[in-house]
Formats: structure tokens, C-alpha cells, sequence
């Protein structure tokens, strides 16, 4: 009679011939068995895939038993995230809480349209300027993704579509909030869009890693040319025609499809290019699926983790940093959202950015000696040219009026 | 002296008078007009020229209180002591039929240079509503530039921004960085334009950088570069010859206002 072995790292089986522990090579193992005479005898037998895994394969100790703040190590990175490495992000709203944190880390987060130095910061948050690595303004959706990318390495031609506001302005299709009061005229739109075109190449021709937070799959589509909208026609701008637009929900298939075209484009452009893509954890703000918005989100999130999941078990170069997991997961009990059940709070997000750090640093532990290593950076004295002019201007002042 | 509300309530006037008086106000980019005075190239019948300012950081230290600027530190009045000791308490605008504002912190780098290296469509690329925002903030964060604004509700004031930085001192990398060498007059004549149209507002006219002085879309010529220290290290500052260039067009434009008037 074979004896029971029950699986898990710390519960090794009090019946089994010997102590199991989760450190035993996953090899074959010895087991006692008795044969037809009653006698005990030593076997070779394989063991079960689970024995031996390690604590975090199991929900008891990974999860269960833990205090949420203290689950660790949900993610082995594939590439290392390094201070020198120059990092560009996108995607949907959540994808600007990367930057944020790069940036406060003293990472090389890449700004390629960063704004005129005469803007306050407001100013420059108004007309959405260093949200992003590029003036794209939130691009929640695969085939957004895709425009955007084939339009700027010209493997699309551009629309030559444009909205309207209310105040006779004109807007993007492809970015319609982008300026507040919109655009002056086609030209200008035209010619903001070009540089955001411009911005998105060096961009993504210098970067080591494109963060892409994947966002929806619901959009709205022209019918005719299928370009697809930043949002609906007729909500911020333009005119909403059911002849003429049509709501798209996508599905796994289209989504898979798209995002591998855009991979394909960054791959073409930037060879040693790395790819994260996360999937933001903000519910829909409403939808136009017929669903009830909970369903929808359920349905919308669902399929952008798995698309996100399988692209990174498809490509080498692709990984998938679970922030999406890390706020809605139920083992997080809703604690990382606002009472409105949708906003993310800071806590959530700096946790989220906490254990990315946590997990590279653990993957690549040279990473955090690097850091360690070269201390506290030295600060640069800014204030010296400043001096050297003050000296200049005197001297320039003195010589006119001695 | 007059108290401010005293002094808006007044438009100014100019009054024909045989000699005008003109001021000119600024940080050390005074030095080029003066130059040009020393050396003789400006024309200066009928005008009874002085100048009022302080250096780099003394300038600083200079604050409009009522209507009138007037030092804050010793240093400054020191300063001033020495370029006008009969003025060295404060400068009222009514002293004066005119003023000349150069330089006063006031740089053209910060404004027309980013836009015209990131023309229509190209990086950088900003829109009229940004472009309006940059020169509302550009204008209104100089503190000397709102006093302009206050000078001009009494007496005609013209305001010469300090110019583009001069050709030969940035290294060929630094201005493939940050000039746009091949940015036309066309492109420049359109910027000036509009901040000519916003300093009109406010009643100040503008006095633009030559073009005659501008070199490699962006920069100011050789010629028109101070030649304090050899011209080794200063971009900045420029010489008499420019300086004649912009007071002499002020004192054109103010002659012909008086006709006018």
C-alpha cells in the first residue's frame, strides 16, 4: 500500500518514511512501501509536481497566512530594471504612477515631449505634458497602441479625420483632450500631432524598456476607415453618428492581434527594446457593452491580463508586472481603493511601486548593491553659473561707468 | 513723489520741450549703450541721455515702491551713487519724457529660442495656446517688466530685451543642442510679432533685436559681442555698436511720438 503524502513545504507527512521538506531536490525520492509478503521495502518512485515547490506556490503560506502587506514575490522579473536604464511609459491612467515613481527614485524615466520650461506645472499637467513619455495622451486600448506606433514609424497612413468642439476648435480623434481648448486649426492639430509622432520615435529608438499599461477593450470605431477613437465622438468633442461610429468590444483574439503587431513595430525599431505591460486595476467609468459596469469591468480586465499573460509566456523581450493583481486581488481586501471603489489611493500605488522594486532587487540582486554602492548622489552646485554670471555683469557694468 | 493711484489716474504726455529727457534702465546690458555713447554712435541732439541701474545681483535689489523704483541695499544705492549720483534715491517716471528699458532680466533665450528650434511640426513643436501661455509667463514672472508696465501709465517706455546669446562662445555642440541655426528671419519676425502685440497692451513698444545683428538663425554676430575680456567667455553682453542700434531707434521713435504729439 502506497503511503499518503500530502503536498506543501512546511506540512511534510507525518506517515511518509522520511521528513519531506521543501528544500529535498525535486528528484526521485524514496518512499516505503510494503509488498505482498508484508515487507517493508525501499522503491524508486516519481514524486508528485507539487512536492518541493517552493513557499510561494501555495496559498496557505503564500497567502492565507499573511498579512496582505507582506505578500511578497509575485513577480520574477525576466530583465532588470537599472538606474541607468532609460524607461518610456504609456497606456492608460495608471501607467503615469510608473513614471512618478521612477522618477522619485532617481530612475531614467524618458520624457520625449517634455514641456516649454515657461510652463508652471499646472500649465504643463493642463495641456498634459509630462504624463506620459509622449503627448499621446492615455492610449487605453491595444489597437490605440498600434495606430499610434504604425503612424509613427509610417506603417499607417494618417487619418485624415478631425472633431470639432463646442467652441468651433478643432480636436484629435486620436487624442481629443489633449489640448484643453483645442486646436486653432487642421494645420496645427496636423503639425502637434507630428511632434508627438516625433517624440514617439526617439522615444522608442533610445529606450531600454516601454512600460505599456494595458487599459480597455471597449472603443469606439469609424465604421468606414476603422480608426478607432480615444473615446466616444460627441463626448468631449466631435459628433456622435451611429451610421457612422460603432462601439467595439474586443475580444481576446483582436486584442492578441494588435498588441503582437505592436511588438512587431518596436521590435523593428528598437531590436533590444524590453517590454513591460501591466493592466491597470481602475474599473470602467461606465460602459456601453449593455453589461451591468461591474460585469464589464470583470469582463474588460479579464482579457487584458490574459492577453498580457500570454504575450509574456509568447516573447522573450515581453513581461507582465502584476500592479493589476496587486490592487484588486481579494487578498488585498479593496484596502488600495478610494470609498468610490475605482480610484486607486497612494498607498495602493506606492505598494504596487514598492514591491516592483522589491521583486527586481531580489531578482537581480546586483541591482540594489549598485545603489548601496554609489550612495548618496553627490549634489551639483547649480548655483555656480549663476555666480560666474554675476561676476561677467559686473565686470561688463564696471568697465562702461568707470 | 507721486503715490501709484496718484500716477495711474494720469495718462502721460509728451511735452515739447526743446531738450527731451530719456533714461535708460537696466541690469549690466546697460554697458552697450553706454558704449555707444562713449564711442560717439548715437545721435543724441535735442536728448539729455542718463542712465539708472544696477548690476547682476545688486539689480536684484531694485523695487518698484509707489510708482518709483527705488534700491533696497546698500549695495544697490551704491551702485547707483556711482552711475547717477544725482538720482541715487529712487527713479520716478515723471522725471524723465521717456525711458528705454534694456536687458532687466528679460532674456530672449528664454522665450524665442526653444520656439524657434521646434518649428511647425517639428520636436518640440508648441501651439498658439501654449505659445501664449509661455509669453504671458515669460513677461509677467520679470519683475522689471511689470514695472515697465507701471512707468508706461505715465511716460512712453520702450523695452529691449537682452538679445541672443553671442556667436563663438557656446561650443558647436552646445549650439547643435540648443539653437536652431537654420531658424529664418521669417520665423523670428513672427515671434517678435507676438510679443510686440503684448507688450502693446501694456503700452510698451518694443525694440527688437536687429536683424542686422542676428547670425545663424538664433545667435548675435561677432560684431555686435562685447569686447570686455576678449570676447573669451561672455555671451551675453554686447558691444557699442549694437547698443547704438536699439538707442537710436528709441530715440527715433520718441522724436517721432513728439512730432506726432
Amino acid at each position: 500500500m502506497r503511503t499518503q503524502h500530502r503536498v506543501g513545504p512546511k506540512f511534510p507527512s507525518a506517515f511518509s518514511g522520511r521528513l519531506f521538506s521543501n528544500r529535498d531536490p525535486p528528484n526521485l525520492r524514496e518512499t516505503t512501501e510494503k509488498d505482498g509478503l508484508g515487507q517493508v521495502r525501499m522503491s524508486e518512485q516519481h514524486p508528485n509536481p507539487y512536492e518541493g515547490l517552493p513557499e510561494e506556490a501555495f496559498w496557505r503560506t503564500a497567502v492565507a497566512a499573511k498579512n496582505p502587506l507582506e505578500i511578497s514575490e509575485l513577480w520574477k522579473p525576466k530583465f532588470p530594471v537599472a538606474q541607468k536604464h532609460r524607461v518610456i511609459t504609456a497606456g492608460s491612467c495608471f501607467a503615469q504612477h510608473f513614471s512618478r515613481a521612477l522618477l522619485a527614485r532617481d530612475y531614467g524615466w524618458s520624457d520625449a515631449e517634455p514641456a516649454p520650461k515657461l510652463l508652471s506645472e499646472t500649465q504643463a499637467r493642463d495641456y498634459n505634458y509630462g504624463i506620459f513619455s509622449f503627448r499621446t495622451g492615455n492610449i487605453y486600448t491595444a489597437r490605440m497602441l498600434r495606430q499610434w506606433l504604425g503612424y509613427a514609424f509610417d506603417e499607417a497612413e494618417l487619418p485624415a479625420e478631425y472633431w470639432q468642439n463646442g467652441k468651433g476648435r478643432v480636436c484629435d480623434p486620436l487624442r481629443p483632450a489633449i489640448e484643453p481648448d483645442g486646436f486653432v486649426d487642421q494645420a496645427e492639430m496636423r503639425a502637434s500631432r507630428a511632434a508627438t509622432l516625433a517624440a514617439i520615435r526617439q522615444a522608442v529608438k533610445g529606450a531600454n524598456v516601454f512600460v505599456f499599461t494595458m487599459g480597455l477593450t471597449e472603443c469606439w470605431r469609424n465604421r468606414e476607415t476603422g480608426l478607432e477613437y480615444a473615446m466616444c465622438p460627441g463626448t468631449l468633442a466631435g459628433e456622435f453618428d451611429p451610421a457612422q461610429h460603432e462601439f467595439v468590444n474586443q475580444g481576446f483574439a483582436g486584442i492578441r492581434r494588435d498588441m503582437r503587431a505592436a511588438l512587431k513595430i518596436l521590435r523593428r525599431a528598437n531590436p533590444k527594446l524590453k517590454v513591460l505591460l501591466t493592466v491597470s486595476p481602475v474599473p470602467l467609468t461606465a460602459t456601453a457593452s449593455g453589461q451591468h459596469v461591474l460585469t464589464a469591468t470583470s469582463y474588460s480586465k479579464s482579457v487584458l491580463r490574459a492577453v498580457a499573460g500570454e504575450l509574456a509566456m509568447e516573447y522573450e523581450h515581453v513581461d507582465y508586472f502584476p500592479s493589476y493583481e496587486i490592487i484588486t486581488h481579494p487578498a488585498y481586501r479593496g484596502m488600495f481603493y478610494a470609498p468610490n471603489q475605482r480610484s486607486v489611493v497612494p498607498q495602493g500605488v506606492n505598494h504596487v511601486m514598492e514591491s516592483f522594486f522589491a521583486c527586481q532587487n531580489a531578482a537581480f540582486p546586483w541591482l540594489e548593491r549598485k545603489l548601496k554602492k554609489a550612495g548618496p548622489q553627490p549634489l551639483v552646485d547649480k548655483t555656480a553659473g549663476s555666480r560666474d554670471r554675476a561676476l561677467k555683469c559686473d565686470e561688463e557694468f564696471l568697465d562702461a561707468f568707470s | 513723489m507721486p503715490s501709484a493711484k496718484s500716477a495711474q489716474k494720469r495718462r502721460y504726455r509728451i511735452v515739447a520741450t526743446p531738450t527731451q529727457r530719456f533714461c535708460v534702465f537696466g541690469d549690466s546690458h546697460i554697458a552697450c549703450v553706454k558704449h555707444a555713447q562713449d564711442e560717439g554712435l548715437v545721435q543724441l541732439e535735442g536728448i539729455e541721455l542718463e542712465f539708472w541701474g544696477a548690476p547682476g545681483p545688486q539689480f536684484r535689489d531694485l523695487h518698484l515702491q509707489d510708482g518709483c523704483l527705488v534700491g533696497s541695499s546698500q549695495a544697490v544705492r551704491d551702485s547707483l551713487a556711482r552711475i547717477n549720483p544725482k538720482r541715487s534715491a529712487g527713479l520716478a517716471p515723471q522725471e524723465f519724457d521717456g525711458f528705454l528699458f534694456i536687458g532687466c532680466r528679460l532674456r530672449i533665450t528664454e522665450f524665442l529660442v526653444p520656439l524657434l528650434q521646434s518649428p511647425l511640426g517639428g520636436r518640440g513643436y508648441v501651439t498658439a495656446a501654449v505659445r501664449d501661455l509661455m509669453l504671458e509667463r515669460w513677461l509677467e514672472g520679470c519683475r522689471w517688466y511689470r514695472a515697465a508696465r507701471e512707468f508706461a501709465k505715465e511716460r512712453p517706455v520702450f523695452f529691449s530685451p537682452a538679445g541672443f546669446l553671442n556667436d563663438g562662445i557656446l561650443t558647436e555642440e552646445e549650439v547643435a543642442r540648443s539653437i536652431n541655426t537654420e531658424a529664418s528671419e521669417t520665423a523670428r519676425t513672427a515671434l517678435w510679432d507676438q510679443i510686440d502685440a503684448a507688450m502693446a497692451r501694456d503700452n510698451i513698444r518694443l525694440l527688437r533685436q536687429p536683424e542686422e545683428t542676428v547670425t545663424r538663425g538664433a545667435l548675435t554676430a561677432r560684431a555686435y559681442a562685447t569686447t570686455l575680456g576678449g570676447q573669451a567667455d561672455d555671451a551675453v553682453h554686447k558691444n557699442g555698436a549694437y547698443g547704438a542700434l536699439i538707442l537710436n531707434q528709441a530715440l527715433t521713435e520718441l522724436r517721432g511720438a513728439q512730432i506726432s504729439a
